[in-house]
């Protein structure tokens, strides 16, 4: 589409954002597929007036990732965060792995937004970076029901075996993410395991010796609340994804 | 993407690059690897320290003709523009 068609659809460029810059972008939006888009935006209520170059990539989008931008939007209004990602209105921004990381964040009291800039942190992009950077400081299951102030509970450490035991399971559930990107659901689920690892493994007394890592995987998922289709999903991509019984041996 | 990997990009780079584009941009960046690889060549070329951390958020720029490029940048003191851009990578934008 030509720059001028792009604006006749409703979206403005940033006056400091010379409009040279933005030619070869716009040569890639596709008319119809960018009307969609539009109008996706502007029926959640988001301001076009003033793109810069991150936010006029949304226009590109294909047909198989509206879908996905639609569910994160839907999702966005749920958890009452439209104004953050008004300022984070970006590909990488609405991306349900990085919404589930700010659910997370949300549910337990951590900060995920400069408060300067209203950026989101550069760790909700990055799963590694997001397990360190909320590592003891989520809660339990009950704690977070309760929405009590941010506690960090003393004795959720890990030892050296918890955190083999961590990582094994971490680089599974990863791996298994990777295979079904593309399923925003799945991608939630598997952050919300992800987010309840430390304390299942904390407190778990090395049971996970004799149990495998699959019981691990069972405790996390309670209290996340699921469907049918989910259930079915858990059973036949994440649960199989782990042995029905660990190495006996490792750490004994 | 491994026509990036000659300007020190790593998996994880390519990755993030990917995030934070859309299939479309990315064909369009592989289709066209000659213009995007001039480009890259001569911020190089300028002695910026950020390079990755540049195409990462503004890709799409290097789509550019390279002389339109290239005048983007030459209106600057390379030392200075150097700077800013490792202070602020968002000033691409701005220039």
């Amino acid at each position: 589409m030509l720059y001028s068609e792009i604006l006749k659809l409703g979206v403005g460029l940033n006056k400091d954002v010379a409009p040279e810059k933005v030619y070869p972008l716009c040569s890639l939006v596709k008319g119809e597929d960018a009307k969609e888009v539009v109008k996706i935006l502007k029926e959640f209520g988001y301001d076009l007036s003033s793109f810069n170059i991150a936010n006029l990539r949304l226009l590109t989008l294909n047909k198989k990732d509206m879908k996905a931008l639609l569910e994160v939007l839907t999702k966005i209004e749920e958890l009452k965060l439209h104004d953050i990602f008004s300022y984070n209105l970006n590909v990488r921004s609405l991306n349900s792995s990085v919404l589930a990381r700010v659910e997370v964040c949300l549910k337990n009291n951590i900060p995920f937004v400069h408060r300067e800039s209203n950026d989101l942190i550069s760790e909700i992009y990055n799963e590694e970076a997001f397990m360190e950077y909320t590592n003891g400081r989520i809660k339990s299951q009950d704690e977070a029901v309760e929405a009590s102030p941010v506690e960090v509970k003393e004795n959720m450490t890990l030892d050296e075996e918890d955190n083999m035991v961590r990582s094994d399971i971490l680089k599974t559930l990863l791996e298994v993410k990777e295979e079904n990107k593309d399923d925003f659901t799945f991608g939630f689920l598997i952050t919300s395991i992800i987010a309840n690892l430390d304390n299942v493994i904390a407190s778990d007394n090395k049971e996970y010796r004799v149990t495998g890592n699959k019981h691990i995987i069972e405790r996390a998922l309670e209290g996340i609340s699921l469907t049918p289709d989910m259930q079915s999903e858990i059973d036949n991509k994440i649960l199989s994804a782990f042995p029905d019984v660990n190495v006996l041996e490792r750490g004994v | 993407m491994k026509f990036l990997e000659k300007f020190g990009f790593d998996k994880k780079d390519i990755e993030n690059l990917k995030e934070n584009s859309t299939s479309n941009i990315i064909k369009e960046l592989e289709a066209h690897k000659k213009l995007v690889s001039k480009n890259l060549e001569y911020l190089n070329s300028i002695g910026v320290t950020n390079l990755t951390e540049i195409f990462i958020n503004y890709h799409d720029m290097f789509l550019m003709d390279n002389s339109n490029f290239i005048e983007i940048f030459n209106k600057y003191e390379p030392t200075s523009l150097i700077e800013k851009l490792a202070k602020d990578v968002r000033i691409m934008e701005y220039l």
